[in-house]
């Protein structure tokens, strides 16, 4: 695969109702990642975003985004997932060799719809939805007991990963305001009310108005832009079955491919030696460690000791504010920091080499990774 | 959800069918005859429940094949916190189960006398329970499980039954 270079990002501050249209926020997001850059909206030649039809209250999302996202009279399209498949997307069109320069962003404002009541529609319509059982919380209960049961892990490990990411979360000015819990405890997690046994609130991230862009350009464009552009030099991208009977929820079997195809690709032969730091988009701090194991990060099982290392979601990951179409390009970006030594608060010293993942999907039905490199000096 | 006055409410309401075709026979069977039924890959022989018109793994077409109506669990949770949409049913347990036989676990709602983790362990054996005929209208509610032990107790309940 030929270079791409992340040029340029911001991240809309996140709140739980942060009073802002959606628009403002993409404005903010995606004129943000421009001025940071120092390129200008005629620069661009494609955007790609992520929004979804059921959070937003209306089809085709994005047809009244394109004003707000620089898209006016330009090439423009949406991914209906995470925001690391828009940047999939949008990396696909500059590999294409058609386009100079893509905006990537993602979008949700949660405040203004029921999250979980609108994920139920996920579920299959003739077995799983008129049972009205399966939902994020017991899909999350079951993959943490078939986890803790397959690897022998307790309740305290899995709450020791929130308390990890809680405060890290603290560490990031970017997290949202009620996820920094710089002094938070194992035992207040083990206290914080049941969603689903053995998944408790605590365990699970807060859901938040948020915003995130990027820009992508190919690496003769990239480094004209700038010195230090960050590399793609790796993706992976791998679905599995929708029913969650068919699948072992103790691993990720298609995490596992997908990093396997993007290692290959960036000539990674050991990424639990050559990836200085990561950041998975799991829906709740067990799905982090079975994330990064399946993305060989370490054994099967084995995930916590990545926070006791501190290399995994230095920014706090989803428990620092889930922000439903842009985690996974939150990730890529906070990754992207990383490596550009801008992670203010939460910087891994020397990260030279990054892995970044996004999802969607109960139980991250559909994963995807990348493989980010420190370009420049 | 809270309001502010210079905020626009809205709610969609729209109605929608989904046909099933050919796989309308699992629906029909449960209803009209309490069976439960899955798909056989004509390739690989393996058994596929919730059934699936074609083999995922071989691409091959399959054949009905009906299942017993005891099973495993092999992955289970309790529910304490239900957002809008599923409130009315806190608390409840739910389950993966792999009914003997079939080699893939169906979702479905476990219930028991005593719904405490321990009951709903992986490799509780579970058996079927319906609705009397009157009430079974053809979808997955028409049916849920309990723990085997608890079986007799449950079917003996004015409003429900055991299978064959
Ligand atoms: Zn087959």
């Amino acid at each position: 695969m030929d270079k791409v270079g992340i040029v340029g990002y911001y991240q809309v501050k996140p709140g739980l109702d942060i009073m802002m249209s959606p628009y403002e926020m993409i404005f903010e997001a995606v004129r943000g990642a421009l001025d940071y850059a120092d390129l200008k909206r005629k620069d661009l030649t494609t955007v790609i975003s992520a929004t979804n039809d059921y959070y937003d209250g209306k089809t085709i999302s994005n047809c009244f985004k394109v004003e707000a996202g620089g898209a006016y009279m330009k090439d423009e399209s949406k991914v209906e997932m995470d925001g690391a498949h828009a940047a999939m997307y949008g990396l696909f069109r500059i590999l294409s060799g058609n386009h100079k320069l893509a905006m990537i962003y993602g979008i949700s404002t949660p405040s203004c719809y029921q999250y979980e009541s609108v994920r139920v529609l996920e579920n299959d319509p003739t077995f799983d939805r008129p049972i009205n059982l399966l939902n994020s919380y017991t899909s999350g209960g079951m993959q943490m007991r078939a986890y803790m049961k397959a690897f022998g892990i307790s309740e305290e490990d899995i709450a020791k990963v929130a308390v990890y990411n809680l405060k890290n979360a603290a560490k990031n000015p970017l997290a949202l305001p009620e996820a920094k819990k710089a002094d938070i405890t194992i035992d207040e997690v083990l206290k914080s009310d049941i969603l689903s046994t053995p998944l408790r609130e605590l365990m699970y991230p807060m859901k938040c108005d948020g915003a995130t862009a990027m820009i992508l350009a190919p690496e003769r464009q990239a480094l004209k832009i700038t010195d230090n552009p960050v590399w793609i030099i790796g993706v992976g991208n791998v679905n599995e079955t929708y029913y969650l009977g068919d699948r072992d929820l103790s691993v990720s079997l298609s995490m596992e491919m997908a990093a396997g195809k993007a290692y290959e690709m960036a000539g990674i032969k050991d990424p639990k030696s050559e990836i200085d730091v990561a950041e998975v988009f799991g829906h709740t701090a067990c799905e982090d460690l079975i994330i990064a194991e399946a993305a060989g990060l370490t054994d099967k099982g084995k995930g916590i000791s990545m926070v006791d290392r501190g290399n995994l979601n230095p920014s706090g990951g989803t428990m620092a504010g889930y922000t439903p179409c842009a985690n996974g390009l939150t990730r890529i970006v906070e990754a992207a920091k990383q490596l550009r030594n801008e992670a203010e608060g939460h910087q891994i010293n020397g990260a030279k080499m990054a892995i970044a993942t996004g999802q969607v999907g109960f139980c991250a039905q559909n994963n995807v990774i990348y493989v980010l490199e420190r370009g420049g000096n | 959800m809270v309001f502010q006055e210079h905020q626009i409410r809205d709610k969609i309401l729209i109605e929608y069918k989904y046909t099933m075709g050919g796989q309308s026979k699992f629906f029909i069977e449960l209803m009209n005859n309490k069976k439960i039924l899955g798909t056989k890959c004509r390739k690989c022989k393996k058994v596929w429940l919730p059934p699936r018109i074609n083999c995922s793994e071989c691409y091959e077409d399959t054949d009905w094949i009906e299942l017993p109506h005891t099973g495993t669990i092999q992955v289970s949770t309790i529910v304490w916190y239900g957002a809008a949409a599923f409130i009315q049913n806190v608390p409840y347990g739910c389950a993966f189960i792999k009914l003997d036989k079939a080699d893939t676990a169906m979702f479905q709602g476990v219930f028991s006398e005593n719904l405490v983790p321990s009951k709903l362990k992986k490799g509780q054996r579970v058996k079927a329970v319906f609705k009397k005929k009157e009430n079974r209208e053809g979808k997955m509610t028409d049916f849920f499980f309990v723990p085997e032990d608890e079986w007799e107790r449950w079917i003996n309940k004015p409003e429900y039954e055991g299978g064959d």
